[in-house]
């Protein structure tokens, strides 16, 4: 008989940076994760449904997750972070994500919270204090931390080296099963925004694969060096402030010599966003067409394929003049 | 030197003090209209917040009266929106082909970086000089806080109408005109005389209704389409805690934002950026204090006002204290907020009754 406790982790926002993180550290201290099922119609609907209407889609595609996940767990892992980097802070929607799922759906398993921030503690001392709420054992909770972080650096080694995306490399640590390489040659496009945004295939409408199919080779931040794409960003944008806004930022610079055109989805309405992919197009003018997606819940497939395959013919046949 | 920075209520006399004092020529933008909304937004992303739009459209008209170099932006760190307007609205600004310079003078609030801004605009300036201007700007923004403080309260029960509204627009004329401290002082004294000689019928029942939101839209009655003022009209007294000198009280720690915090507690267990956390603490207190009602008031799609706004249901069905939500942009029409605030007004009466 299992009779380990079972701890929910939502596949939304911050999963796809940091689960293989969270996933380990939570095992090793002795609980079993579970993590909700792949966006779906019902999730979204849900999410939709009891979120605060002003929330952008992300909180509202989360809070589905945690609905999904209620009667699945018996608690809920839900980090509350402010910032990720010194001197730097992360979406305000991050700082209050505990309180606003306490706030909103009433019957929530106990969630389990740690406060991360960078301009007061360190990770270490973030996660030990959370370990410490779940067993008394610190060389436990030490040896658990390293075996975490060292599966985090494994995580993003894979996708920078083999330029796979986050879901591909999950699926690929958990089982070693290799998905086809990634597509070379023909367009090269770069797909830029939140993870969150551009690896959910339910609310994007798998874009990554469409663009695939239409002979196109996708470049995304999380394949590129981490580093490299800080710096540029501080390059351009000495004033940026939010992390994962100048991830954004840095990759879309970095990329503007290196690619064909670039596709940013923005999901509804993101504040942070909202200000810097503007800042950021109209820092890279005409030197590379550019689009911007707007994804909501009320999108449509055709919409999509059509803005696509527009954008995608138009940067075809500049390059055919050329 | 021609330095101009963008609307916030009344405040523009307090930072003209500021400037004059620093001997700088102060630009106050011309007022808010629809005009400088459109403008705002015609130039802004298309889900920027609203006060990015009306603080752009505020730059515009005044560089467009020509001769304004210098564009003055408060900086705020915290991970709301508000602390990169200046980035983006230089940016903006530029590509419209503007010749200035965009400082953001207070920037991450430490001593050093403020004194270092100012003598970047004037190198002249002397410590003590800078002291100076802050000590009357803040003497100004503490009288005005106070004086409209008053205004909220005696409005509703004033005898002749529209008297209050009368002394208030002569009390800013004189606070403009005050240059020192004992001035400022003098006009205060004065002016709280004539307020309470204002003649009140206090037998009257009144409603009383509490504000919070998001600052700006809070304390910009161009952009809340005079809220408070059609509040007080229909006999409401208002009641809004949230002004610049408690923002500035906060922002530099002379008062602590613990007991707020506690407040807040069982709703908020942690801080979720800029001031909602106020929010939520505000409605609790009107709540304890037997008010009648609270209006939510922010931009639309506000970060940390939206995460508030999670708590504020709960707070609304645990203390059965009705709240009104609002939220403004460019869109919003001025009918439809009279519209939804008679409504409210009549069922919180129907409520007293």
């Amino acid at each position: 008989m299992n009779n380990k406790i079972k701890i929910g982790i939502p596949r939304a926002l911050l999963y796809y940076k940091y689960f293989p993180f969270w996933k380990t550290f939570l095992e090793k201290l002795g609980l079993e994760v579970i993590t909700s099922d792949e966006t779906n119609k019902e999730i979204l609907n849900e999410g939709v449904k009891i979120t605060m209407d002003e929330a952008c889609l992300s909180i509202k595609v989360f809070l589905g997750h945690v609905w999904d996940l209620i009667d699945k767990v018996d608690l809920l892992f839900i980090p509350r972070i402010e910032s990720v980097e010194k001197n730097h802070f992360v979406c305000t929607k991050f700082l209050g994500l505990p309180d606003i799922v306490r706030n909103t759906i009433e019957n929530t398993p106990p969630i389990l919270s740690c406060d991360i921030d960078f301009n007061k503690r360190s990770l270490y001392q973030s996660m030990f204090s959370l370990g410490w709420e779940l067993c008394h054992n610190p060389f436990k909770i030490h040896w658990a931390y390293r075996c975490a972080k060292k599966e985090q650096q494994n995580f993003e080694k894979i996708m920078q080296k083999q330029a796979r995306t986050p879901i591909e490399t999950i699926e690929f640590m958990e089982s070693g099963r290799v998905k086809k390489e990634r597509k070379k040659g023909g367009l090269k496009i770069a797909l830029i925004g939140h993870p969150y945004n551009i690896y959910d295939n339910f609310i994007n409408m798998g874009i990554i694969r469409k663009l695939e199919e239409m002979d196109v080779a996708v470049v995304t931040p999380e394949m590129l060096s981490h580093d490299k794409i800080l710096k540029e960003a501080e390059k351009a944008q000495n004033e940026l402030y939010w992390t994962y806004e100048k991830e954004i930022v840095g990759a879309s610079h970095f990329l503007v010599k290196r690619v064909d055109g670039i596709i940013f989805i923005i999901s509804f309405p993101c504040g942070p966003n909202s200000l810097t992919i503007e800042h950021a197009i109209r820092q890279i003018k005409n030197r590379i067409p550019t689009m911007t997606l707007v994804i909501d819940e009320h999108q449509s497939q055709t919409g999509i394929i059509t803005r696509i395959e527009a954008f995608l013919d138009l940067i075809r046949s500049t390059k055919n003049k050329k | 030197m021609k330095c101009a920075f963008p609307h916030m209520g009344n405040y523009h006399i307090a930072f003209k003090a500021l400037l004059e004092n620093l001997d700088l020529e102060a630009v106050v933008p011309p007022p808010i209209t629809s005009r400088t909304i459109e403008l705002g937004c015609k130039h802004s992303p298309e889900f920027a917040c609203f006060p990015f739009k009306v603080n752009l459209g505020n730059f515009i008209e005044s560089l467009d009266q020509g001769g304004v170099d210098i564009l003055l932006q408060s900086g705020t760190l915290g991970a709301c929106r508000y602390g990169y307007y200046g980035a983006v609205h230089r940016k903006i600004l530029e590509d419209l082909g503007y010749k200035f310079k965009l400082i953001k003078p207070f920037g991450d609030y430490k001593l050093r970086t403020v004194y270092r801004n100012f003598k970047s605009l004037k190198k002249e300036l002397t410590g003590l000089k800078i002291l100076h201007a802050f000590r009357i700007c803040w003497a100004k923004i503490k009288t005005i806080d106070e004086i409209e403080h008053l205004v909220r309260k005696i409005r509703a029960y004033e005898v002749n109408k529209g008297e209050t509204k009368k002394i208030h627009q002569e009390f800013l004329k004189q606070l403009d005109k005050a240059s020192t401290i004992p001035e400022i002082k003098l006009v205060r004294q004065n002016f709280l005389k004539r307020f309470d000689s204002i003649k009140k019928n206090l037998t009257k029942k009144r409603l009383k209704i509490g504000i919070v939101g998001e600052l700006y839209v809070i304390m910009e009655p161009a952009c809340n389409h005079n809220l408070e003022e059609q509040l007080q009209e229909m006999g409401v007294e208002v009641n809004r805690p949230l002004c610049l000198t408690e923002l500035i009280r906060h922002g530099l720690h002379f008062e602590s934002k613990k007991s707020l915090r506690k407040i807040a507690r069982p709703y908020l267990q942690y801080e979720i950026g800029a001031h909602a956390i106020d929010s939520v603490a505000h409605t609790i207190i009107f709540a304890q204090e037997g008010f009648d009602g609270v209006i939510h008031l922010k931009p639309h799609a506000c970060m940390p006002e939206v995460s508030a706004q999670a708590a504020l249901y709960r707070v609304s069905r645990d203390y059965h204290i009705p709240i009104l939500f609002f939220s403004f942009d460019e869109h919003t029409s001025p009918t439809g907020i009279q519209t939804r605030l008679e409504a409210f007004v009549d069922l919180l009466w129907a409520k007293k009754h």
